[in-house]
């Protein structure tokens, strides 16, 4: 024993050589099995903690460049709610000098479309807002376009939504230049169209039409459509205006309910 | 066990230079050859055991990310690591120059053939990557083991430079 330790400690270097390269050697002719356990293990022990830094620092860097992104829309925001607000009081004051009754105040509250229904274009929604969330029956339904319909029916958690689409869903209207008022009706066969205007009105093609606040359901200003078509047949009192929805109805995601704080 | 900790720091620092700096110490596509600069610095300063011994598990931490090529680099580290050290043992590196030139010829060997093995565009590219990439990575790892040898032997320090200003 004693010749063979000796003789250990005089090849000292070439028995670590040997052992140091024989293990290479191992690893790089072993399968992918072998290879792929000792390169996880490696990995685990050295990479993963600075593989943690390195996602936790991305995802520092990437909320920091959010947190800036919505500083500066919170900054922009900030200044058009000063000067919606400056509008709202200017408003008021020309209403009080008019002798207008404010309309009601509203809250808009959003909502999720959890079914459609309706032959080749959807006529009638629901809606996860329920008499639970002060949704009631004829309150106004908008999207970010324009007004899509109103409240038809309320149950506790859901609500049924007419669209304009929906034949039984009517809307006073006016035409936004000449201030001329009719009736938005729409039917399957024809589209939306603007009822009960006289042709002695002055309507464009392109005008825009809003609610005109006479119906008791919708609040003013909100914005239908446009007009596309101008028919003013003879012997006939009224235009025949086919109406453009500034709503589409094939495209609707995102909904808002104006509910009235009474 | 106590002896190993200064290797083993070693070895998470070329596993955070891979992760973390690399590219944040890149000059472009330029990077440093830190691994074999680390392995060949050991060598100068360590014997021949530990210097086999370091190539290997450096070359381990080199493989481990892209296991198909597992050993190639332990390989590689390992002959780097054992041939500086006997060129320690045999010639006279007192000078910074001769170490700055050993550094530079050892980069330069283990370039060779990393850049075959791990270059997918075949060996037409070789040639070009070779002088855009390779040989100027060998230039900027160079400087870092000059840096290091001139804060080694005191030549640059914290007061020196403090002084300057």
């Amino acid at each position: 024993m004693d010749w063979q330790s000796s003789w250990l400690k005089e090849k000292q270097t070439l028995v670590h050589t040997i052992i140091a390269f024989l293990l290479a050697f191992i690893l790089l002719l072993a399968g992918n099995n072998v290879a792929g356990f000792v390169g996880n293990v490696t990995n685990t022990v050295f990479y993963y903690p600075f593989n943690q830094l390195k996602s936790s620092l991305s995802i520092f860097s990437s909320k920091s460049k959010t947190i800036d992104d919505l500083n500066t829309k919170l900054a922009e925001l900030t200044v058009h709610l000063q000067l919606y607000n400056e509008i709202v009081e200017e408003n008021k004051r020309l209403r009080a000098l008019l002798g207008f009754i404010p309309p009601e105040s509203f809250r808009i509250v959003p909502t999720e479309i959890i079914g459609v229904s309706g032959t080749g274009i959807p006529n009638t929604i629901l809606i996860n807002l329920g008499a639970s969330d002060s949704v009631r029956v004829n309150q106004t339904v908008i999207n970010q376009s324009g007004l899509a319909g109103r409240i038809a029916q309320v149950m506790d958690d859901y609500s049924v939504v007419y669209l304009l689409s929906e034949p039984r869903c009517r809307v006073s209207a006016r035409v936004s230049n000449s201030r001329e008022q009719g009736i938005i009706r729409y039917k399957m066969s024809r589209g939306m169209y603007l009822d009960n205007c006289p042709q002695q009105g002055e309507v464009t093609v392109g005008d825009t039409v809003i609610t005109s606040g006479l119906g008791g359901i919708f609040p003013e200003g909100i914005v239908i459509g446009t007009i596309e078509k101008i028919d003013s047949p003879e012997k006939e009192f009224f235009h025949d205006i086919t109406i453009k929805p500034v709503v589409n109805f094939n495209g609707l995601d995102e909904l808002y309910v104006l509910v009235w704080e009474r | 066990m106590k002896r190993l900790i200064p290797y083993i720091l070693y070895l998470y620092l070329i596993a955070m230079y891979r992760i973390l700096l690399a590219d944040a110490l890149a000059i472009g596509p330029v990077q440093i050859y830190l691994t074999p600069l680390i392995v060949m610095l050991v060598a100068l300063n360590k014997d021949y055991i530990i210097s086999l011994w370091f190539g290997i598990a450096a070359g381990l931490i080199f493989d481990c990310i892209d296991p198909s090529h597992m050993g190639v680099q332990m390989i590689i580290l390992s002959a780097m690591g054992i041939v500086t050290s006997r060129v320690k043992e045999r010639f006279n590196l007192e000078s910074q120059k001769s170490l700055v030139l050993l550094l530079a010829t050892g980069l330069l060997i283990f370039t060779i053939p990393h850049t075959l093995i791990y270059t997918t565009s075949g060996f037409s590219e070789f040639g070009r990557i070779f002088i855009r990439v390779v040989i100027p990575g060998i230039i900027y790892s160079t400087s870092i083991g000059w840096l290091y040898f001139m804060i080694k032997t005191s030549r640059i320090s914290f007061h020196k430079i403090k002084e300057l200003f």
